[in-house]
């Protein structure tokens, strides 16, 4: 069974048997019922052959006896013809050596009464077919004059040549079908063969060779698609390999920087005594680096969670204006810090996680508030149509360039490159969080900016 | 208050010890899950602080040997493992705490807080800290008899504080208390509110109620009682 799974070579030589020996046993049998039909007919057309000739003698007699006579002397010399002749009552003459079967001679004489009243209908009985021992014997009878002449023929040397004719088809049969298996072992291997280059390359591919491609071109048109669906499948990887690549580079410079400063500011306060408020100083400022290491980890732990879908959304009903709305009473106090108003329009209601929802949407408005230009307005707008459910968040400020638009969803990606104030910045996450959370929930990002004005957009699929 | 902190890791115990010393508990470190197990059955604690993953018996079965046998003193793990599953298996066998690591030294101080005085005390309607008056019913704030007015959120944040009177409050908490913020969200925000209900509190007045804390939190004492 697992041989079966595992072989195609197997699975098509056995399809090949199967069809060919079908198809070669059914031919077999229509061509031995046609020979042995033909070998009917052809005893059948000597046998009536034979009785018109008996007719003929028996039109050229005078007497019954004559006929007996004329006609066992006609037929003697005719070693696989047997005869005999009967009139209504008895049977006036047996070829010597040759006993007909009871049955017969009773069904001749019914025929022999049946045709008494029938005109001379020559065609009058089937072929009749008996064993005689070892041997087939056919017979005919004839209506002659009031006597019936049944004519009988053994059947040996049709029964010798079907015998032979039988084995030697078998044997051809036989030899056919394991030839046909050869032959579709064959066949299979060969038609196989385009798929090794696809093995050959395939096999060769690593992590350090994902820009290699199976060659499409010489492919068989049915393996075309196979080929470019690995090649998709390895562009993809390619694509995940180089984001994860330069995650853990990014992860490392993120960590690194923090590590170092830690490491020097306390070597240096170490080289020598210092006052109390120093030390105090050098542990503040190494509490406030440690706490920033450890959001920017478990952050990661999150993206990474909600990325590999570790974290999956409970499904439930959020009502996308109240959980703003009460994000609203929690950055409002932020936000009138920077003379910076806020309001939420529009209704919508959507199925996911609440809380991931709500991370979604705050990591927007503490975005849009620190990079609010100061006496502006921030808009929360709801809206929702039969497809799509959208929360966007708009804010007055410095306009993102066109071309880093896409690269702000990146992880640990700042506009300043720098990397000056990662404490004013946080660690870069929020943004590939707020996607990976839209990602796990079916739905999407997008932002817009112009003219100072910046718009995200949260789209969800409209539900229910 | 005794408390039995079960941790392989030499340093983290000793640093834990140290500070939950200082913050007036005796503490006992066992640094093996058997040691722990042992401890926890033979003596009475009125806390217990686990690490999940430990050598010999894992925290989950010291919690789960201590429940079959009666044992109900609250019980706080401490994991770096940070799955829904872990947590989830620690609540189901009886876990009143999950804190995932790194935490910060003032929360945990504030949940062990907050799980020794669970089902101790009565909500009192009305609680004042030198001449600082809070009553909860009528939700009305005085000080030295002077009225106060406070918004929904400052009396909320007010209420946190008083009810945690002396306790080091870390800004985490304090956002997901009073603004359910319950992830790592902009912590500026509660420092605005912070300073929002000093300008009412403390700023008219010449003692301060409400320290800050650096680097741990805030907390809102008496200054003439500490």
């Amino acid at each position: 069974m697992s041989f079966w799974r595992r072989s195609l070579t197997f699975r098509l030589v056995c399809l090949f048997v199967l069809v060919s020996t079908s198809l070669l046993i059914g031919l077999g049998l229509l061509t031995l019922s046609a020979t042995k039909d033909h070998f009917l007919e052809l005893d059948e057309v000597y046998l009536y052959d034979k009785g018109l000739l008996v007719q003929e003698i028996a039109q050229n007699a005078s007497s019954s006896e004559e006929v007996v006579k004329k006609v066992s002397l006609a037929f003697n010399s005719q070693p696989d013809l047997s005869l005999a002749i009967s009139d209504q009552s008895k049977v006036l003459y047996k070829s010597p050596g040759f006993e007909f079967p009871a049955y017969l001679l009773i069904q001749v004489e019914d025929q022999i009464s049946q045709s008494s009243h029938s005109s001379h209908s020559g065609q009058s009985g089937a072929v009749m077919q008996w064993l005689a021992g070892t041997q087939t014997m056919r017979a005919v009878s004839i209506p002659v004059d009031g006597l019936t002449v049944v004519l009988a023929v053994n059947t040996l040397h049709h029964d010798h040549f079907m015998a032979s004719f039988r084995a030697l088809m078998w044997v051809y049969v036989a030899v056919a079908i394991l030839l046909s298996g050869l032959l579709g072992w064959w066949v299979t291997r060969r038609g196989l063969r385009p798929l090794l280059p696809i093995i050959a390359k395939a096999s060769h591919i690593n992590a350090a060779q994902l820009n290699d491609r199976i060659p499409t071109k010489d492919v068989p048109v049915e393996l075309e698609p196979l080929a470019r669906t690995l090649n998709q499948m390895l562009e993809r990887l390619e694509h995940d390999f180089a984001r994860l690549s330069g995650f853990s580079s990014d992860l490392a410079h993120e960590i690194r920087t923090p590590l170092s400063n830690m490491l020097i500011q306390s070597q240096v306060t170490l080289s020598k005594n210092r006052s109390v408020d120093q030390y105090q100083e050098t542990l503040l400022s190494m509490v406030e680096e440690l706490e920033r290491l450890a959001s920017t980890v478990s952050d990661m732990l999150y993206l990474a969670k909600t990325e590999n879908h570790l974290e999956i959304p409970n499904q439930s009903s959020v009502a996308l204006e109240a959980e703003a709305l009460e994000l609203l009473t929690f950055y409002e106090l932020l936000a009138e810090e920077k003379f910076v108003t806020l309001k939420v329009t529009g209704e919508g209601t959507v199925m996911g996680d609440r809380l991931m929802i709500r991370r979604a949407i705050s990591n927007l408005l503490s975005n849009a508030i620190r990079h609010a230009e100061a006496h502006t307005h921030i808009g929360i707008e709801i809206d929702h149509t039969a497809q799509v459910t959208t929360l966007s968040v708009a804010n007055v400020g410095e306009t993102i360039p066109l071309p880093i638009q896409p690269r702000i969803f990146d992880r640990f990606f700042r506009s300043d490159q720098a990397r000056t104030h990662p404490g004013l910045e946080g660690a870069g996450l929020g943004l590939a969080i707020t996607q990976a959370i839209m990602q796990a929930h079916g739905g999407t990002i997008s932002v817009s900016s112009a003219q100072g004005h910046t718009v995200f957009t949260l789209s969800f699929k409209t539900t229910g | 208050m005794r408390l039995l902190i079960v941790e392989d890791e030499v340093k983290t115990g000793a640093y834990l010890q140290q500070g939950l010393n200082e913050a007036g508990f005796t503490v006992d470190v066992a640094t093996t899950g058997e040691n722990g197990l042992h401890h926890a059955m033979t003596s009475v604690y009125d806390l217990i602080i686990l690490d999940i993953m430990l050598p010999g018996v894992n925290g989950f079965e010291i919690l789960k040997k201590l429940r079959e046998n009666g044992h109900l003193s609250p019980v706080i793990f401490l994991s770096a493992k940070d799955r829904v599953e872990d947590r989830v298996k620690g609540f189901e066998l009886g876990a009143d705490d999950y804190l995932v690591k790194p935490f910060s030294f003032s929360e945990l101080l504030a949940r062990i807080r907050a799980l020794l005085r669970r089902g101790r005390t009565i909500e009192s309607h009305q609680i004042s800290v030198a001449d600082l008056n809070v009553d909860f019913l009528k939700r009305r704030v005085t000080r030295a008899g002077n009225r106060i007015d406070l918004t929904a959120k400052e009396f909320s944040l007010l209420e946190l504080l008083i009810r945690r009177k002396s306790e080091v409050l870390p800004k985490s908490l304090i956002a997901s208390q009073v603004w359910d913020m319950n992830f790592d969200s902009d912590t500026n925000v509660v420092e605005v509110a912070m300073r929002r209900l000093r300008s009412k509190i403390d700023d008219p007045f010449e003692s301060k109620l409400i320290k800050t804390i650096r680097g741990m939190g805030y907390s809102l004492e008496d200054p003439h009682t500490s």
